[in-house]
């Protein structure tokens, strides 16, 4: 029997054909399937591709109408790209590398509308949310639509929702009166006994009696006797002396209490005044809330984005052997440094066109790959543009630079002469801006920035809001202005971080209170100062009572001492008069004593 | 699960060689010890397209294989790990991995590199275990169990299908 049968060769040639025109036909279909479903299984969000379009000859895809849901909005797009062509390095294919020696992007366009929603849901009710967001933020500057919150609360509703120290201080100050107290009547049933007091009451009595009786041979018993009273009284009364002592430092602690009361309603009031009172000069907090909210909701949003992005690019920190983690059937891929001149993605140039405010802005990538440490360059993204219908000049820099043992990313912008007109705020009617700003990202965690913005010759329509006084008097204040200064200082983590807004409209705002609560505060005030005083009082005439009667518990003290001190001038009285030679003391049978 | 028991069988009773059929287990054997989907998989097809053994066994040793292998994953990994990492072997997997063919063979993967030093060793004692095997059988049960009658009606159930065109 031969070993080889040669007409295998054409049945393999045959089965080869077969997967060959299969794949010639359908790999466009399942590349374009492959990544729908796993770009969105990676991404959490739906990836929609409307054609996809492969050349073996010239290494190149083609694809259209790509689209990558916001997984916050399933009803909007993240980023959407018309057309997108890359140019494949075939070579390192075989290497299992994905190396883009050129991309073009066109019609590149950010947060536009679905035209149906996205399959990738995270919940129904932050999709909703996030849908009336986007609604709000369509139709109004950012803050503007905060002005429909700026009304005063009633005193009552603010107790409600408010702790008062004075309550807390208090109840804790009648707690410690009333152990005090508690503490201080367990010491008198034992220390202070009356029934003590009674007995060494009797047998003074009884020893008194006994030296009457004239017996002279009972006399040194006797005074032994008194002696040993004496002493007895006098531990008593050191005794009594002592819990006078510690007494008198509890009642300092306790009234130090109830004094420190005193001062808490004010306390309280100014806190709740500070807090709910849109006082005059609030103009800054106004200016604050109004800004902060919508500000954090699209800086929150873009970190998220950011932390999606980032670890794609930061595959270097990962690379070392002791950080894979073996998968069962998959196992892990070991690199060899000489053998592995790239990373595993690169795109080395692109050519980008983001559709900005309607008009194009060219821009280009460069060096953008998942491991820089191995590539050791920073990934570039710059967008320009020069004078156009919208704005005279534009520019975005994005340098992601992780090739250091630090990551450091940042991202600038100038933007000059915005027409307000387009920017699709209804409040904005005329007038331009100036933006710039440089933002710096640390170790993809730590953040410092600020961006300023300037707008000339503004021309403000904010609606009129039904029953809104305060509203409406900052609305009409700002509409009256043509210039507005903002700038936003960024620092802390992303997790975490503070914003500190500057602007001109601080002093506007400020006025425009005074203007509309100068008759209301006061009013305000003095309600809140008596609705602060109902609440507590109550519990600050319980400890000043609790006090009273830890006070009334000094006089037993005193009582007792009194008493076994009247005790001891008997005893010592009775000693005396025992000790001292007396004329009148008869011998048996009338002897006298020499002495 | 009938009709490849009676594959099993109508080779072994078949007049093809003891080697022809233990080298279909054998080929078997390698490729499904390996992770399916690798290159050097394709080699080993043409390979056992060109070599005159039996393709039937060849897929029952894929199948059964398959499943040693899901078992024997760990111990792939560790001998490729072990093997792809050693000290002093660097310098050759440098040199090794510079040919871009060997990494889309995906050999720097340690359960692809474990999996196929296990199979490619164990695929020559299979071979002669496999030979042994087959030879006793046809020496000592292939005439006994001519004689089973469970057997027989099975052969029989299978000639009545192919007459009657029923089943497959």
């Amino acid at each position: 029997m031969k070993l080889f049968r040669w007409q295998g060769v054409l049945a393999f040639a045959l089965v080869g054909g077969v997967v060959g025109v299969f794949l010639f036909l359908f790999l466009d279909g399942m590349i374009e399937r492959g990544i729908e479903e796993k770009g969105s299984e990676v991404a959490k969000t739906q990836i929609d591709i409307g054609s996809l379009t492969t050349s073996l000859l010239s290494q190149s895809v083609a694809l259209s109408r790509i689209e990558i849901a916001n997984p916050d909005n399933n009803m909007e797009n993240l980023i959407q790209f018309e057309k997108l062509s890359l140019d494949l390095n075939g070579a390192q294919i075989v290497s299992h590398k994905i190396i883009i020696d050129e991309l073009q992007a066109h019609g590149i366009k950010l947060n536009q509308k679905r035209t149906q929603p996205a399959q990738v849901i995270r919940s129904a009710e932050s999709t909703q949310e996030a849908g009336q967001e986007s609604a709000a933020s369509q139709s109004s500057l950012p803050g503007l639509g905060e002005l429909s919150g700026l009304s005063v609360k009633s005193p009552e509703e603010i107790l409600k929702s408010e702790k008062l120290e004075t309550l807390e201080a208090g109840n804790r100050a009648k707690k410690t009166i009333d152990d005090l107290k508690a503490k201080w009547e367990k010491k008198f049933e034992t220390d202070l006994n009356p029934n003590a007091l009674k007995e060494t009451q009797q047998k003074l009595t009884e020893l008194q009696k006994k030296v009457t009786g004239g017996d002279l041979t009972e006399i040194p018993k006797a005074l032994q006797e008194f002696e040993n009273l004496q002493k007895d009284i006098q531990d008593r009364m050191n005794r009594i002396t002592s819990m006078k002592s510690e007494f008198e430092k509890d009642m300092q602690m306790a009234k130090q209490q109830v004094a420190d009361l005193k001062n808490l309603p004010q306390k309280d009031f100014e806190r709740l005044k500070n807090k709910y009172s849109l006082s005059p000069g609030g103009g800054k907090n106004i200016l604050g809330s109004m800004l902060e909210g919508p500000l954090k909701e699209k800086l929150d949003k873009a970190w998220k984005t950011y932390k999606m992005i980032s670890p794609y690019l930061n595959q270097g920190k990962k690379s070392s052997r002791e950080q894979q983690e073996y998968v069962r059937g998959k196992g892990i891929d070991i690199s060899f440094a000489k053998a592995s001149p790239y990373p595993d993605f690169l795109l080395k140039h692109g050519d980008l066109s983001l559709i900005l405010f309607d008009t194009e802005v060219k821009g280009e990538v460069k060096d953008l790959s998942d491991n820089q440490t191995v590539y050791g360059k920073p990934a570039k993204l710059n967008f320009q543009s020069g004078k156009n219908q919208n704005f005279n000049s534009f520019a975005l820099a994005v340098t992601m630079d992780k090739t250091g043992p630090q990551s450091l990313d940042s991202i600038a912008l100038d933007m000059q002469g915005l027409n307000l007109k387009n920017v699709g705020q209804a409040e904005l009617k005329d007038g331009s801006a100036k933006i710039n700003g440089l933002l710096t990202i640390i170790d993809e965690n730590n953040l410092n920035g600020i961006f300023k913005a300037e707008l000339d010759g503004v021309a403000l329509s904010i609606p009129q809001q039904e029953g809104n006084e305060l509203a409406n008097t900052i609305a009409q204040s700002l509409s009256s202005i043509d210039r507005i200064n903002i700038s936003v200082e960024i620092s802390g983590t992303i997790e975490n971080y503070q914003l500190d807004i500057k602007s001109n409209l601080t002093e506007i705002v400020s006025k425009a209170v005074k203007k509309a609560l100068a008759g209301k505060m006061k009013g305000f005030e003095s309600s809140l100062m008596s609705a602060i005083q109902a609440k507590t009082g109550d519990v600050l005439s319980g400890t000043s009572g609790s006090l009273s009667g830890l006070l009334g518990q000094n006089k037993i003290l005193n009582d007792s001492g009194s008493a076994y001190g009247g005790l001891l001038g008997q005893a010592k009285g009775g000693a005396t008069e025992l000790a001292k030679p007396k004329g009148g003391l008869s011998l048996p049978g009338g002897l006298k004593l020499p002495f | 699960m009938i009709r490849q028991v009676l594959k099993v069988f109508k080779a072994l009773n078949s007049n093809e060689k003891p080697w022809q059929l233990s080298l279909g287990l054998a080929f078997g054997g390698v490729i499904g010890l390996m992770p399916l989907w690798t290159p050097h998989n394709i080699v080993l097809l043409f390979l056992a397209f060109i070599i005159n053994l039996n393709f039937a066994l060849l897929l029952i040793g894929v199948f059964f294989f398959s499943g040693i292998a899901y078992i024997l994953d760990p111990l792939f990994h560790q001998i490729g790990l072990a093997v792809l990492t050693s000290e002093g072997l660097q310098s050759f997997w440098n040199g090794f991995f510079s040919n871009s063919i060997f990494l889309f063979d995906r050999l720097n993967n340690t359960l692809v590199m474990g999996s196929l030093i296990f199979s490619l060793i164990s695929a020559v004692p299979l071979f002669f275990i496999f030979n042994f095997l087959i030879r006793k059988y046809r020496e000592h049960l292939m005439g006994l169990l001519e004689k089973i009658p469970f057997l027989k009606s099975l052969k029989l159930a299978k000639a009545f299908n192919t007459v009657t065109g029923g089943g497959s």
